[in-house]
């Protein structure tokens, strides 16, 4: 009697891990990471995640819902071709195996620049698509007209980040991600570059406000929207006379390249 | 016959486990298992104050919240704040399309802003729940923003 049951409970146990082994088997893929991000039509990009399956087989990887060219297949990592024909913009990365689909994972085209800066207009929607560019670039995105979705930092590309907020530290970071110093804030920037004006709310935090092309300044709050006015609502005509709320210390002109900046 | 009643508890035992096993992860009342942010704005440049709400007891007062506030009209709506430096209200954000909750709201003086799609126009409900009260509360619950209050960069919800 006791060896009938012995066997029930063993023919159970082996349901419940037929059950728990089909179900890991059968596990939706999932994308954690594609990098590097941004990176330009055409770059090679890992796609890092779980299940995507040991062989591609049936499988794809897809960008902004397009097929993309595979380079390498693993179940943890796929490298793949970044379509060529994307320009900047954000878009979704997603595998599909055995017609399961992952989660969306997001990343950003940026075509390269090829040495050649581009004058900012002031172009708010641009920035303030909730979604996806709002929330994850700040005034030195915006200042440097440069969408990385890292809420780049000055001095993070180039290994020097701002340890105080205060005028002198944060000017060394910037110019060590290549922005030029404007001794004379009336000088013009290098033919192609546009000026930038450095704040600091001393102990606290840094602002950027940058110059567009209809020479008008504008500037992005944080995660929030960009705007051409000041916090007393009026058009910026220069920073330095502009209401800057807490950003009390005023450190200077700047010149960037807009969309070939070296910011992280 | 005595072993019967144990080895019930155990097939039960059992069949219990294989079914937590089966049954889909992540919190139920997210529905899709991701979480809100909640993003006190007042730095431009630094990462602001932020923290993650994701269960239930958490998501579910947010959510009431919002089904309860009334519209208002755009046009009293007074909307400079919401893009100025130094404190700019509270940024409630819903990646993940929690049900119940707006994409995106910020929210500021009694007046919340809503971004439903990406593409689409703000609308606004008053804040007839303290929700910007409430988050700054839970911001300060967790540390994030005494130093703040403290040298009158953002408000004190103590005080609101």
């Amino acid at each position: 009697m006791k060896t009938k049951w012995v066997i029930l409970l063993c023919l159970i146990l082996a349901a419940v891990a037929v059950v728990h082994a089909g179900k890991s088997s059968m596990r939706n893929p999932s994308v954690h990471q594609v990098t590097p991000n941004p990176a330009q039509p055409g770059a090679i990009v890992s796609i890092a995640g779980t299940s995507f399956g040991v062989t591609q087989e049936t499988g794809q990887a897809l960008y902004d819902g397009q097929p993309m060219a595979i380079v390498s297949w693993s179940s943890q990592l796929i490298e793949a071709y970044v379509p060529q024909d994307k320009t900047n913009w954000t878009y979704f990365v997603q595998v599909v195996g055995d017609g399961e689909e992952s989660n969306s994972a997001e990343h950003t085209v940026n075509v390269d620049c090829q040495g050649v800066c581009t004058l900012p207009f002031y172009q708010p929607e641009r920035w303030n698509d909730f979604s996806t560019v709002l929330a994850n670039n700040n005034c030195y995105n915006y200042s440097n007209d440069e969408i990385t979705m890292t809420f780049a930092q000055p001095g993070r590309a180039c290994g020097a980040r701002v340890t105080e907020m205060a005028c002198p530290d944060v000017v060394q970071a910037v110019l060590c991600d290549g922005l030029l110093e404007l001794t004379d804030p009336l000088a013009a920037c290098p033919a192609g570059t546009h000026k930038v004006h450095l704040v600091v709310a001393p102990n606290w935090d840094y602002h950027f406000y940058r110059q567009d092309l209809d020479g008008l300044w504008s500037h992005k709050p944080g995660g929030t929207p960009a705007t051409n006015l000041d916090n007393s609502d009026q058009l910026i005509t220069d920073p330095a006379m502009a209401d800057t709320g807490m950003y009390t210390d005023h450190c200077g002109y700047f010149c960037a390249c807009g969309d070939c900046a070296e910011i992280l | 016959m005595r072993a019967l009643p144990k080895i019930a508890i155990l097939v039960w035992t059992i069949c219990a486990a294989a079914a937590a096993l089966a049954a889909p992860a992540g919190p139920a009342a997210a529905g899709n298992g991701v979480g809100v942010s909640i993003v006190v704005e007042v730095f431009s440049g630094r990462p602001n104050p932020a923290f993650t709400l994701e269960d239930a007891a958490a998501l579910d007062p947010l959510r009431e919240a919002f089904g309860r506030m009334p519209a208002e009209a755009p046009e009293s709506v007074p909307t400079a704040g919401f893009h100025r430096l130094g404190y700019r209200g509270v940024v409630i954000e819903n990646p993940g399309g929690v049900a119940g909750l707006p994409r995106y709201a910020q929210v500021l003086g009694g007046v919340v802003l809503v971004r439903d799609e990406a593409d689409s126009a703000p609308r606004y409900l008053r804040d007839t729940e303290s929700l910007e009260k409430r988050c700054l509360a839970l911001a300060d619950e967790r540390g994030l923003i005494r130093e703040l209050i403290e040298a009158g960069l953002v408000p004190d919800p103590g005080a609101m």
